[in-house]
């Protein structure tokens, strides 16, 4: 395997090549970042670059020979001299092809290990607990980042390689010619400076055309994208012609802009050619001028011929593609670095690195991981070494100094905190199981406090076992998100994610009411649940992500409305068998559901956020009634007389605040 | 891990790739081209003149050098025979500018507005396409079609085109120079051309599959970021980066590896190309060489053949390597052509009402059934049901019967809710009776047409979206004509008059994924305010107003409420008030109608209604 790494053109290595990529701090301009990108793959780039020269002066070296064969074997009348220039010719073409297959090969090579790096640099950041500042939060405009952005960036590798090749060809085609005629070198030396730059103008305002172009034919594909993302609701409202309309009219604007463009592309190819032309009728008719005085060979006439038309080609192609390669990817290194770069809202630097390094300091060494996120900032960032992320997912850290008591029984919740005009002051027993109805915008405030994203707008916080939640070690409280997102691969494999194994899976899954549909299905838990779980029903989708979250068998769990698209019976029975699967353990319901209401040990209250000001010092006796609600139903059944009860006050209450 | 991964991605690949949507035949896609080609006939004549004579212009220049070679070697002509050989090569030169721009220009109108009435006409058959059809091939396929296929065309064509006009017509008339100045000239040249029949065949074999390869590992890769980032929450709070982060890593460096194969096929085919063009050179110095030698040719003759040959070069090599773009962008009109060209399988002519016999005899049929299953009739006593459903049974396998002889009507404001557990068959009743799919035996009556619509009947499910557009635009989809007082009154009939005043360019406001982001509650009184402008005489509703949470379950209620006042509707009842507020209930269960009848009737009937209700009445009598 390390014979295939060091020749990547006779096979692809298996694992990923190291790349050293640029630095991404602040004083990084989009600019220098491109730079540093097109040297970032040395090793391979220079090797490649140096076989490019060499394929680039053996096609420029075609038409030379083919004027000294000409000239002494056809003018000449040689036999002897024919074959010889033959045998030259053959000898060129192998040394060029071989030259061109490799140098190709280990450029491309280079150029995609560069990609593919640049790649998983910004899908880790992407996907960084600590979140993402700006556009880059929107999964489409992420998704483009990391892949047409990246990809445009990387082409640029490409400028380290090929346009030496063609730098080499003129320098070499300049040079044969002045060897012949000054005049003649002098006036490639002078025009193809002129001409690559005449061109390069020419085609900056091309460019500009292009990328409205492109602007708007990509509106169109979105477009068409954003309706058919709706198809369901379109074809429910039979709204299809509707819908056509409204695609035809913006395909007709693209449709304007693309032909736009192509005029001013006419317009460019049209003087390109010209141009082109006239610099070779002039280097033609030079030529011919001193052929006819004499003072050059009919041979030398049409090597400077044939070498002129040849230049041609690597002048355009250094003067169309250098500019364009190199516009956008600036402009893709500037998206590039602004994800790479982004603040991290909801990242504790100093914690999550010591926690990653698993040194022992004094101060509680937690992480946002503590919130049922990794810390990511200590993995190695190499998307190359992250063979399988399931070792670095099972929990509890061993050298995590001053642990905090994991005894369940001593994990109690404190909460106090505002949200919106509502205060929550309460505090969760250990193994409680407590509902809190809260509206939509309340519970998306408590699931940013619980998790770790964001601060409470008022109150000391959320703090288990009289600790800030940051310093929970991973995996001992998990938020389960309200959308209910399934991966790739099984229902199993869904369930039996992080440090949840097969037999807790299953258990699960047979709490959350999944098993009857499970059943019914061809491969039970073994079925594929198909991209983004559509092969499931939106309830059942919900189901399978209940399981796995109960399947963590965290101490403590928050749940945001797991059961909002499941039928009422199946709700019912759920409810009843969290209870039982949950217990001795810490679980608070972020719903209204009556069933869950119902289900839960007791229903906590909002009060408004004033009151809770003026109770402020009445703080202990509120803990020890915590307690007291506690001892009562906490042996399990669910439906002891106080439970109705306190659902009943507090939801009274919750009709107040209302 | 790795094994299982790829595994199940195989799985799912195998059975994604099931009940696909058609893809066109060569003479589909010919006769697709022409009928978007219209009647530009002349302007495509037009372009292949231009081209020819642009490429013959070209031509001038290195004639003209055979000429001057000529010149030199006779040594009897003046610098006055060297002004007429410039300026006809400047002239040719100029001329070949103008005309190659002008050709390609034009070949690039005519190309682009066909893509564009393909890719519009495309669009609009996938809405009419039958909705079944397309849910079973998955909506995937679909948006793949509309939104990849349609951007490989579009992009491919701009390469493939000017390859194919230019260089196409530069070889043909460069041929034929060379033909002039000596056909034995021409022989040479023709002796490679079995060499590059043998290289393109040799690539057409090994380039498609590695390229489709290399397609299917990016759209892997898309993939994999993608769902990564839509649940970025969920990915966060299970810890699963590392896990996703390998996965993406893995699909990108699967990608650098096709890539690679990808580039070796092209270069080897290069490598064949360049032998054609050393052999053809060879050739050519030989036959030079003979027929100067044997003074059957000028040395100027030679030296025109062989600058002629250069020339071909780059038109060889660019026309020959977009053969595989050809190909994939051929594949991919195809891809589109086969939705344009779709047609859905032949229903039988009894499962759409439609065409049914008598509504009379239907009608005494469904209340003879009424009798036998238990199944009360229609409660409109004496008007017809608006929606009927008689002895209807679906099933995907045969095995597994989904429903079985279920029947319902549904009067003219009538509201039905449909009760039971999960995988009772709720939403199955609710597509057949909107018309997703057929029923595999029995009968569904849906409304007749209205003026200019399809069916009188709305459907809207639990899927809600946002149209990435303003406000306005959004409901007026559902009724295009819909002016904006009559957009306000819809949204004030669903109590979102509050939404409105809150946007901060009201109607005009641009929301979805690039404007002001809507929540889920909100989203839903969207689709029922659509639903309100849409006007329709039957509404579907299948589990309308899950994904809103329990928070809003009160608004939503009202809202639907009002919605469907004055209208049929039937109502995939999640939570027990839904069905309560409906003027009948059925329940469902293992996909048969168990019971029947309106709230108070189902609870004095003592059965499974009547269970459900006392649960839910007790965890709800606190309220």
């Amino acid at each position: 395997m390390a014979g295939r790494t060091r020749r990547p053109w006779a096979r692809v290595p298996e694992e990923p090549v190291p790349v050293e990529l640029p630095p991404t701090g602040p004083e990084q301009t989009p600019r220098r970042f491109t730079i540093g990108v097109i040297l970032a793959a040395k090793r391979y780039t220079l090797p490649a670059a140096g076989l490019i020269v060499l394929w680039q002066l053996g096609e420029a070296l075609v038409p030379v020979l083919m004027g000294v064969a000409i000239d002494r074997a056809i003018g000449g009348a040689d036999p002897v001299e024919l074959v010889l220039w033959i045998g030259v010719l053959v000898l060129n073409y192998l040394m060029f092809m071989l030259s061109f297959q490799f140098g190709s090969r280990i450029g491309l090579f280079g150029m995609q290990a560069v990609q593919h790096r640049l790649r998983t640099a910004v899908s880790e950041r992407l996907l960084d607990p600590g979140g993402l500042e700006g556009a880059a939060r929107l999964p489409g405009v992420g998704l483009s980042v990391a892949s047409s952005d990246v990809s445009r960036l990387a082409m640029a590798v490409a400028i380290a390689v090929y346009p030496l090749g063609e730098f080499a060809a003129i320098i070499f085609g300049g040079v044969v010619l002045f060897t012949l005629s000054w005049p003649l070198g002098l006036a490639v030396f002078v025009g193809a400076p002129a001409m690559i730059l005449l061109i390069d103008r020419a085609g900056g305002t091309l460019r500009r055309r292009s990328g409205r172009e492109q602007a708007l034919a990509a509106s169109a594909a979105g477009k068409a994208a954003d309706l058919m993302a709706g198809y369901r609701i379109v074809t429910g409202l039979r709204a299809g012609p509707e819908a056509a309309a409204r695609y035809r009219r913006s395909s007709r604007d693209a449709l304007q802009a693309t032909l736009h463009a192509k005029s001013a592309q006419g317009v460019l190819l049209g003087s390109m050619n010209a141009a082109t032309g006239v610099f070779l009728a002039a280097i033609t008719l030079t030529a011919g001028w001193q052929a006819l005085s004499g003072s050059l060979s009919v041979g030398a006439l049409i090597t400077v011929v044939g070498l002129a038309q040849f230049l041609v080609g690597p002048m355009t192609m250094v003067a169309t593609n250098f500019g364009t390669i190199w516009a956008s990817a600036t402009a893709s290194a500037e998206r590039v670095l602004d994800v790479l770069r982004s603040p991290k809202p909801y990242e504790r630097p100093a914690a999550s690195a010591a926690f990653a390094n698993g040194t022992t300091e004094a101060a509680p060494a937690p992480g946002h991981g503590a919130i049922g996120t990794a810390p990511g900032a200590g993995q190695p960032t190499g998307g190359d070494t992250a063979a399988d992320g399931d070792a670095d997912t099972d929990g509890r850290h061993p050298t995590d100094p001053e642990p905090l008591d994991l005894d369940p029984d001593h994990l109690h919740l404190d909460l106090d905190l505002t949200l919106g005009a509502a205060a929550l002051r309460d505090r969760v027993a250990p193994g409680e199981c407590v509902a809190v109805p809260v509206d939509g915008t309340q519970a998306a405030e408590l699931v940013a406090v619980l998790s770790g994203r964001a601060e409470p707008g008022g109150g000391e916080g959320v703090r288990l076992a009289g600790r800030a939640l940051a310093d929970a070690p991973p995996g001992t409280l998990l938020v389960a998100p309200h959308a209910a997102d399934l991966f790739d691969g099984t229902v199993l494999d869904n369930v039996a994610v992080g440090g949840a194994d097969t037999d807790r899976a299953l258990a699960a899954l047979e709490d959350a009411g999944c098993a009857e549909f499970l059943r019914a299905m061809p491969e039970d838990v073994h079925t594929a649940v198909g991209e983004g779980g559509r092969r499931l029903s939106g309830g059942q989708r919900q189901r399978v992500a209940l399981a796995r979250a109960l399947a963590q068998d965290t101490p403590v769990l928050v749940l945001h409305d797991p059961t909002t698209a499941v039928d009422s019976v199946t709700e019912q029975a759920v409810a009843a068998r969290l209870r039982t699967c949950r217990q001795g353990r810490t679980t608070v319901l972020l719903t209204r559901s009556p069933a869950l209401l119902a289900a839960a040990d007791r229903v906590l209250r909002l009060g408004s956020a004033q009151e809770t000001q003026e109770t402020q010092e009445t703080q202990e006796p509120q803990a020890a009634q915590g307690h007291e609600y506690t001892d009562a139903p906490g042996t399990g059944t669910p439906t002891t007389a106080t439970t109705p009860t306190t659902a009943s006050t507090a939801t009274t209450a919750q009709g107040g605040t209302r | 891990m790795t094994a299982r991964d790829s595994d199940t991605a195989a799985e799912a690949g195998a059975s994604r790739a099931g009940r696909r949507l058609p893809v066109a035949d060569a003479r589909q896609v010919a006769r697709a081209v022409r009928a978007a080609l219209g009647g530009r006939w002349w302007s495509l004549a037009g372009v292949v003149a231009i081209l020819t004579a642009g490429a013959a212009a070209d031509l001038i220049a290195p004639a003209a050098l055979g000429g001057l070679v000529d010149a030199v070697e006779s040594g009897e002509t003046g610098t006055a025979w060297l002004w007429t050989l410039g300026a006809a090569m400047v002239g040719g030169a100029l001329v070949g500018a103008v005309l190659t721009a002008v050709g390609v220009v034009t070949a690039s109108r005519l190309y682009e507005t066909v893509i564009a009435q393909l890719r519009e006409r495309m669009v609009a058959r996938a809405f009419e396409l039958p909705q079944g059809m397309v849910e079973e091939a998955g909506s995937g396929d679909l948006v793949s079609r509309a939104t990849d296929d349609v951007a490989e065309i579009s992009q491919a064509a701009p390469r493939i085109v000017p390859a194919l006009t230019s260089s196409l017509f530069t070889i043909a008339v460069t041929l034929v120079g060379i033909a002039v100045v000596d056909y034995r000239y021409a022989l040479a040249v023709a002796v490679i051309v079995p060499i590059h029949v043998f290289a393109v065949r040799w690539y057409l074999r090994n380039a498609p599959q590695v390229y489709t390869a290399q397609r299917a590992a990016m759209a892997e890769r898309a993939h994999h970021l993608l769902t990564s980032l839509h649940g970025i929450d969920t990915v966060h709070a299970y810890r699963l980066q590392d896990r996703h982060n390998a996965r993406i890593a893995r699909a990108s460096w699967q990608v650098v590896g096709w890539e690679l194969r990808a580039r070796v096929v092209q270069n080897r085919f290069f490598g064949r190309l360049n032998v054609a063009e050393f052999l053809g050179m060879t050739g050519l110095l030989v036959v030079g060489y003979l027929l100067v030698t044997n003074d059957l040719g000028t040395l100027g003759g030679a030296t025109t053949a062989i600058m002629f040959f250069i020339r071909l070069f780059n038109p060889i090599n660019s026309l020959l390597i977009v053969i595989d773009d050809m190909q994939s962008a051929l594949a991919s009109l195809a891809r589109i052509v086969g939705v344009i060209d779709a047609t859905p399988e032949p229903q039988e002519p009894g499962h759409d009402a439609v065409s049914a016999p008598g509504d009379a005899d239907d009608r005494e049929d469904a209340a003879d059934n009424g009798e036998d299953d238990a199944v009360s009739a229609l409660a409109d006593a004496g008007a017809p049901p608006v929606l009927a459903l008689r002895d209807v049974a679906f099933h995907y396998d045969p095995d597994r019967p989904v429903l079985n002889g279920v029947s319902l009507e549904i009067g003219r404001t009538e509201t039905v809710a449909l009760v039971g557990p999960s995988g009772a068959g709720k939403s199955t009743v609710a597509a057949l009776a909107a018309g997703v799919h057929e029923p595999t035996a029995g009968s569904v009556r849906r409304p007749p047409a209205a003026e200019g619509r399809d069916r009188d009947l709305v459907l809207i499910t639990q899927e809600v979206h946002v149209f990435a557009a303003t406000l306005r635009e959004n409901l007026t989809l559902a009724a295009p004509s819909a002016d904006d007082e009559q957009v306000r009154a819809a949204l004030a009939t669903v109590g979102a008059d509050g939404l409105l005043a809150r946007l901060p360019e009201g109607l005009d406001t641009v929301v979805g994924t690039e404007g002001h982001s809507l929540t889920p509650a909100e989203a839903q009184l969207l689709a029922l305010a659509r639903m309100v402008l849409a006007d329709p005489a039957v509404a579907i509703l299948d589990e309308a107003t899950a994904e809103a949470g329990s928070a809003h379950a009160g608004t939503l209620d009202s809202a639907t409420a009002a919605a469907l006042s004055g209208r049929a509707g039937l109502v995939v009842a999640h939570r027990l008030d839904q069905a309560k507020a409906c003027d009948r209930i059925l329940v469902i269960e293992s996909g048969r109608i168990i019971e029947e009848g309106s709230h108070t009737d189902l609870r004095a009937l003592g059965g499974t209604y009547a269970a459900l209700w006392e649960a839910w009445s007790r965890q709800t009598a606190p309220r």
